[in-house]
């Protein structure tokens, strides 16, 4: 993403390579964004309009992964999960590890509609992904590590998912 | 925000702080929670300038929680003075967080990093309209 702010304005609807030459015109077309037709504008042929896009979805896969991963860890009930004591959101580990195999399964899946594109994705991804993060701070307690990083990983999620240009609302 | 070109406030503008704030929000009233039914997740703590009562921590995670999923809704809006109070609370929930961490160091650390992030998505709106 942060080479893009060194391209200069891409030609919407061009086969522009990202590597392509500096421009040497005027950035700035009337009534646009001072900077531009780059990927911040929206403009859905913009090779970047559809990066932050794919880096949300690949994330969001990962992050799906892991939590299938770690769901199918606790669902073996594994040592790796400490043994907690009184706790007002205390549950089997058998059953957190249900829990984080199916909204893994759903995050994964939830990815690769946001590869699509389309913004009901986006948003239901937001809402996974924030129930992803709720869940893992509930079950910290048992695995805090696993739990830090697919925290980690949500938020970075999230931060993609509102980053990207929204096709819909373009304004070219 | 106001003082730039005049694009209209974008709805993504404010969109990841709301959504970090309702997050941040669940999770501090899910602290609070587990606080007050003093659950052995908290440690025992010593001698301790900021002693409070693992009950009493619980009762500030949760009122705090609240007002910041509160504000998170309202930043919809697009509100300056809900941005203005979003700042000034998850500066709040910071501080907490950084005084009761001894009971809990993990998520004392997670709520720290997220709402240092909300701070920041608070002074900077993200998305296509948002320069």
């Amino acid at each position: 993403m942060a080479m893009a702010d060194s391209e200069g304005p891409t030609p919407a609807g061009g086969s522009a390579s990202p590597g392509g030459a500096p421009s040497s015109g005027g950035p700035s077309h009337s009534g646009e964004s001072p900077f531009g037709g780059g990927w911040w504008t929206g403009s859905g042929d913009s090779i970047w309009a559809s990066t932050g896009v794919n880096l949300a979805a690949v994330i969001m896969v990962i992050t799906g992964i892991a939590g299938i991963v770690e769901g199918i860890a606790g669902i073996a009930g594994g040592d790796v999960f400490a043994k907690v004591g009184k706790y007002a959101f205390k549950l089997d580990v058998t059953a957190w590890g249900w829990i984080h195999l199916i909204i893994g399964i759903l995050l994964l899946l939830a990815g690769i509609a946001v590869y699509g594109g389309a913004r009901w994705a986006r948003m239901l991804a937001v809402v996974l992904t924030g129930l992803s993060i709720v869940a893992n701070f509930l079950a910290l307690p048992y695995q805090p590590l696993w739990s830090i990083v697919a925290i980690g990983l949500g938020v970075f999620v999230i931060w993609a998912l509102f980053s990207v240009p929204d096709r819909q609302e373009s304004r070219s | 925000m106001a003082q730039h070109s005049p694009r209209p406030a974008a709805a993504l503008g404010t969109g990841l702080a709301s959504a970090l704030m309702i997050l941040t929000g669940v999770l501090g009233i899910t602290q609070g929670i587990a606080a007050i039914a003093n659950d052995d997740v908290y440690s025992v703590v010593g001698k301790y300038a900021f002693k409070l009562d693992v009950s009493t921590w619980g009762w500030i995670h949760l009122a705090v929680g609240a007002l910041v999923l509160l504000t998170g809704f309202a930043l919809f809006t697009g509100s300056i003075l809900a941005r203005a109070i979003g700042v000034l609370l998850a500066g709040a929930v910071l501080i907490v967080n950084f005084l009761d961490l001894p009971y809990e160091p993990y998520w004392s650390v997670i709520m720290i990093a997220l709402n240092l992030f909300v701070i920041w998505s608070l002074f900077h709106d993200v998305g296509p309209d948002a320069a």
